[in-house]
């Protein structure tokens, strides 16, 4: 099994939110993981906050990267001003799935240093809905300069019996009493 | 997408002392060889790269991909090659901003539905390159650049490689463009560097060509059996016209445009515009959107290599 942990995220209904005091539209929580690995080793610590919550911001990447216009994604990920990854949809016919990988630089654009650094050779596949309000992420080590091969292999449905197995697998991340 | 990367440092550039010096104990398996002139220069390895010493200047001929990930299965993103060139600078213990790239491929992977074979029939001749065709890849060439298709799955076989398991029953084709001589003068550059190949600006240029390239190749589309399925009310000469793309199906564009080849050899027409027109005549009716239609297999691949292009990683 290549696919080492699954984390669940989607946009918590309206009146969980107001339990949470969450107030962000563009927030989206973890709801289920599954780690063969720990969440330490995979670098999702780093967006964990106080409360306990695991959670990102679904942002349009042009806002936050810094690179040429034609090599920017549509949407990015982000929490703590740290940018988790973009989503690359290269196939327009699926827009549901997408790739990604963590920024490999040693340090941030503040200067700052780069915590997802020892992770930088991880790949990053994403199962979305129509309107990205769930998210579900596989996490690939090592799977970073083949992620465009195990993307396409997602599209092909290899995956398929794997994700099963992992959606079934996956247990609470925090209880929001849903 | 880089994967042969090759290097000079022109000697005017370096210390005689680091070239002979220092920059041999960066290398392996390091012998010293002497020409006819008299001149001694050392050959060795700095992991796969090939590297030679010499008066001259330092030349460094191997795969940047292999370099840094091993093997070419895997592909060097833009922000990966420039790791990789900092990787290689200091394995070297040298900079390489004075370097020339003399030989550069651009290449990447596409899983494909089909075994990588399959596509080769579809894709015909390309304006400048000689088009040949081996049992498992397909070559178009020319003196200074290279496009080649083929199957990579069989390559790491043959060359006994290890493939990720996920990957050994995949069918992996690849697509690869090489720049082999004068780089500077087909990109229109005076000098072309690593800094310049990792420049975002250029590397979409170059991403951009790499479709291109694909895009100059004739595709040979599949014939429309049935003349009630045409938009347009057929007329006498669709039908003969079907006759004839039917023909030139079964001897095969490839093998036709070659007989148009032996006849302009033995001279048979007066005018040599003569063949140019015939051979533009069996390429227009092999394409002609009424009585031809896009094979599945072509479709599938035009659709993944232009999608590899969305995002120029």
């Amino acid at each position: 099994m290549k696919i080492v942990a699954y984390y669940k995220f989607i946009a918590l209904p309206d009146e969980v939110k107001k339990v949470h005091k969450i107030r962000s539209n563009a927030r989206l929580d973890c709801i289920k993981f599954y780690p063969q690995i720990s969440i330490v080793s995979n670098g999702l610590t780093n967006f964990v906050n106080a409360k306990g919550h695991l959670a990102l911001f679904k942002i349009p990447a042009r806002s936050i990267v810094n690179t040429h216009s034609k090599r920017i994604a549509e949407w990015s990920l982000t929490n703590n001003s740290l940018n988790f990854s973009s989503i690359y949809i290269e196939d327009i016919e699926f827009p549901e799935i997408g790739y990604g990988y963590p920024n490999a630089k040693r340090l941030l654009g503040n200067g700052k240093l780069n915590p997802l650094f020892k992770n930088r050779n991880d790949g990053y596949l994403f199962l979305m809905n129509y309107d990205y309000s769930e998210i579900e992420l596989f996490i690939i080590p090592d799977g970073r300069n083949l992620i465009n091969l195990y993307y396409q292999k997602m599209i092909d449905g290899d995956f398929d019996q794997e994700i099963k197995k992992l959606r079934n697998q996956a247990r609470p991340f925090f209880n929001y009493g849903i | 997408m880089f994967d042969t990367f090759n290097i000079w440092i022109d000697g005017s550039k370096l210390k005689r002392q680091l070239l002979f010096n220092s920059l041999p104990y960066q290398l392996s398996n390091i012998s010293e060889h002497k020409k006819q002139s008299g001149e001694i220069w050392l050959s060795g390895n700095l992991k796969n790269y090939k590297v030679s010493i010499s008066a001259n200047g330092l030349r460094l001929v191997g795969s940047i991909a292999k370099y840094y990930l091993n093997d070419n299965l895997h592909t060097l993103s833009r922000g990966d090659t420039e790791r990789a060139i900092l990787s290689l600078e200091e394995g070297l213990k040298l900079s390489l901003l004075k370097a020339n790239v003399t030989r550069f491929d651009l290449g990447h992977n596409l899983i494909m539905n089909d075994i990588p074979e399959t596509y080769f029939k579809f894709l015909g001749e390309s304006q400048y390159y000689n088009r040949f065709i081996q049992k498992k890849s397909l070559y178009y060439s020319n003196s200074i650049r290279v496009k080649t298709f083929y199957n990579k799955v069989a390559e790491c076989k043959a060359k006994g490689l290890l493939l990720p398991k996920e990957f050994i029953n995949s069918n992996i084709l690849r697509y690869e463009l090489r720049y082999l001589k004068r780089a500077t003068r087909q990109l229109k550059q005076t000098e072309i560097n690593p800094g310049l190949l990792v420049n975002e600006t250029f590397y979409i240029s170059l991403v951009t060509q790499w479709l291109k390239e694909f895009e100059t190749i004739v595709k040979i589309n599949q014939v429309k059996i049935n003349l009630r399925k045409m938009k347009k009310p057929p007329t006498e000469k669709d039908f003969f016209d079907q006759l004839l793309i039917q023909r030139i199906n079964e001897i095969g564009q490839d093998n036709l445009l070659k007989m148009v080849d032996d006849l302009k050899t033995d001279k048979i027409y007066t005018h040599s515009v003569n063949y140019s027109r015939i051979k533009r005549k069996i390429k227009n009716l092999s394409n002609k959107p009424d009585l031809t239609e896009i094979p599945d297999n072509l479709e599938e691949l035009t659709n993944k290599i232009k999608s590899i292009t969305r995002y120029f990683r």
